[in-house]
């Protein structure tokens, strides 16, 4: 049974026992529980399953100095399709176990090259894939076990395990002559990539939520790196009397130190209504790989974005978010506004 | 024993009558004005007023290739990306008939840029363009009338004609050269579309069948920049779309429409007459409602899952109706 059906009977099964599971003790007061009060991790016994869409156009990128490039002009704006898949269960009203991926489609265009010789013209592009299912994320996260309801403090770790196949598959570069006399042709890179990252990386955070009764301000700051040196592939070609020849090279690499932060503000409107702003980010450093032959680290990367958005209680049991994210500052990246509509389902599967 | 006979047949009487009363419908206009997606009538009661606003986004990035196969635009350095206005007004003239008007507005931008290198002669530019298309588009009216209302047994069943009307800009504009220049909003030929929908009612779900058919009139405009202008007649188009609908709350609905789309080949009369093909697709169509009060919020995500030359990306739709 593959990874999606069994994903999909999950949600079956969810939807079919949420009420016979779900209508114990204060289960309703903790599933409506207003989203400036709720906890950071879940409740005690409460599942929940988080997924949604996000539509995103990469159409701008920031050089070393941190400068902004519009890939409009450039001749390179990509489209990201994105559904992320999470479920997060409370084992004990201080203790949470989390389990995510997500899978995603990009084509990353490169700008259209023409060279010309001697009356002849060669057109050349670029489209780089990445397609497929995330590495699968497991944590857990620990609530300091502080009475006094206006501050929660976790702390939380994980792991990001291969999981899917990460491994490029061959690409598809094809050469077309398109007029014999002059010889111009069409030269057309194609790289079918993953979307897996494909090294395990070890993760540890914290997060600290300030709640008071209309308004939460919540923080949280993850460090991660790579636990050991992963392994991947490197299609080598060539084109030998206009047929392209294909070597499969192996090579390892390691993302090295990612830290993310992440701050947010949300006001309560209405019980079921709620607005937030966030501002989050990463920098990326030390990573590297041998593709070359030789090992070469990454260059430094970061990005930052701002977000606005809305989560509506629609029903004790799900929850309606929408958010738009737009870059504002970052170094050597390419960059996404990004519109995400979530939905979250949320049971109580025990109560004490 | 007859006079307690007598005042027992009139105790049940009363009984009865009370009974009888209970299902006498108390429903004032507002309330109807707040009727959601799933449990409103396919059309405006008599008196009743529509008007809403869509914002409508799409990428130009993949598309259905002639083997059916979801493919990237390659080759082409360009990539637009298209927002279109529609103001849409409709009116029950009768609690059966409505008529409406929508006027389309258009905002499409295609991008162009291209590195050029000549070795030879040491020459290496960066070409980039962009081409905008800003307007009016062509105005659509018509009117729905509802044939059958709907029963315990039987769904409503309405039908509609829909006339367009060229309206908009047809050709090209500013032209400066043969890829930078002013993109028309207009598509420069009449159509009519006849449609039937099937809507059965069963508070909180709701299910529709909708099917209709699009004919395009010739029509004769400047293609690309530079030529003449020509006739064309773009292909018929039909479709069938089902649809479930259930209420996620009192105010929020989300309804879920699978559809088929088939059009013909359009045909562009030049000295030699040159055809593109005809295709086919098949999209899911996701939308959430949200009902407050006499307004009514939605968004709608088209996402084609496979097809045949055609479109693969998927369209955004924002929309907003008040009822007066």
């Amino acid at each position: 049974m593959s990874v999606l059906n069994k994903i999909f009977f999950f949600f079956i099964f969810l939807l079919i026992n949420y009420q016979i599971l779900g209508q114990e003790d204060n289960s309703y007061d903790l599933l409506t529980e207003r989203y400036v009060d709720r906890p950071i991790a879940m409740h005690k016994g409460q599942l929940q399953f988080n997924s949604g869409y996000e539509f995103s156009i990469i159409n701008r990128k920031y050089d070393v100095s941190g400068k902004k490039i519009d890939l409009a002009t450039d001749g390179s704006v990509s489209a990201k399709h994105l559904m992320p898949f999470e479920l997060k269960f409370g084992i004990l009203e201080y203790l949470q176990l989390t389990a995510s991926t997500g899978y995603a489609s990009i084509g990353l265009r490169n700008q259209n090259h023409n060279i010309g010789s001697s009356g002849s013209i060669l057109y050349v592009s670029e489209l780089t894939r990445y397609k497929g299912f995330n590495d699968l994320f497991l944590g857990t996260a620990l609530t300091a076990p502080i009475k006094w309801h206006p501050v929660n403090f976790v702390i939380s770790a994980g792991i990001f395990l291969p999981l899917f196949n990460h491994e490029p598959d061959k690409p598809e570069h094809s050469y077309t002559i398109l007029d014999p006399t002059n010889g111009s042709a069409s030269l057309i890179y194609k790289y079918n990539n993953k979307y897996s990252g494909g090294a395990m990386i070890g993760l540890l955070g914290t997060s600290l939520k300030i709640r008071t009764s209309r308004i939460s301000l919540t923080g949280s700051f993850i460090y991660s790196t790579g636990l050991k040196d992963a392994k991947s592939v490197d299609w080598k070609f060539r084109l030998v009397e206009n047929e392209f020849q294909y070597q499969k090279d192996e090579y390892q690499f390691n993302p090295g130190i990612t830290i993310n932060y992440y701050s947010e503000v949300a006001v309560q409107a209405i019980p079921w209504f709620t607005i937030t702003s966030a501002f989050n980010g990463y920098k990326s450093s030390d990573g590297w790989s041998n593709i070359t032959g030789k090992k070469v680290g990454y260059i430094k990367k970061s990005l930052n974005n701002l977000s606005l958005g809305y989560e509506i209680l629609v029903s004790q049991n799900l929850r309606l978010e929408q958010h738009v994210i737009l870059p504002v500052s970052g170094k050597n990246i390419m960059a996404q506004w990004a519109f995400l509509t979530g939905i979250s389902l949320n049971i109580i599967t025990f109560a004490d | 024993m007859k006079k307690t006979l007598y005042i027992c047949i009139c105790f049940l009487s009363f009984g009865n009558l009370k009974l009888f009363t209970q299902i006498e419908e108390m429903i004032i206009p507002s309330d109807l004005k707040q009727q959601t997606i799933i449990t409103e009538p396919m059309t405006l009661r008599k008196g009743f007023f529509r008007a809403g606003i869509s914002a409508n986004f799409i990428m130009i990035d993949r598309l259905f290739n002639e083997d059916k196969k979801k493919d990237y635009v390659l080759g082409t350095n360009s990539y637009g990306k298209t927002w279109s206005y529609l103001l849409g007004l409709q009116y029950g003239i009768i609690d059966r008939l409505q008529v409406s008007v929508r006027i389309p507005y258009a905002n499409n931008q295609y991008f162009i840029s291209t590195r050029i290198t000549y070795p030879s002669i040491n020459y290496d530019t960066i070409l980039a363009f962009k081409t905008i298309g800003r307007g009016f588009g062509d105005i659509e009216a018509g009117f729905r009338c509802q044939v059958v209302t709907e029963s315990e047994s039987f769904p409503s069943v309405t039908l509609g004609v829909y006339g367009v009307l060229p309206t908009g800009p047809k050709n090209p504009k500013n032209i400066k050269s043969d890829i930078e220049y002013d993109l028309p909003t207009g598509n420069g030929h009449a159509s009519l579309t006849a449609d039937i929908m099937l809507k059965k009612i069963s508070y909180p779900y709701s299910l529709t069948l909708y099917g209709y058919y699009y004919y395009h009139f010739k029509g004769k405009k400047v293609m690309f920049p530079y030529e003449d202008a020509i006739e064309f007649k773009n292909g018929g188009v039909f479709s069938i779309t089902a649809g479930f609908g259930f209420h996620l709350n009192d105010w929020i609905a989300l309804v879920n429409d699978i559809g088929i789309l088939t059009h013909t080949e359009n045909t562009y009369y030049y000295s030699q007459t040159v055809e593109s093909p005809g295709g086919w697709d098949l999209t899911y169509q996701p939308s959430v409602y949200f009902q407050i009060r006499k307004f009514r919020f939605f968004e709608i995500i088209q996402i084609p899952l496979l097809g045949k030359n055609g479109g693969a990306d998927p369209i955004y739709s924002l929309n907003l109706q008040y009822i007066f």
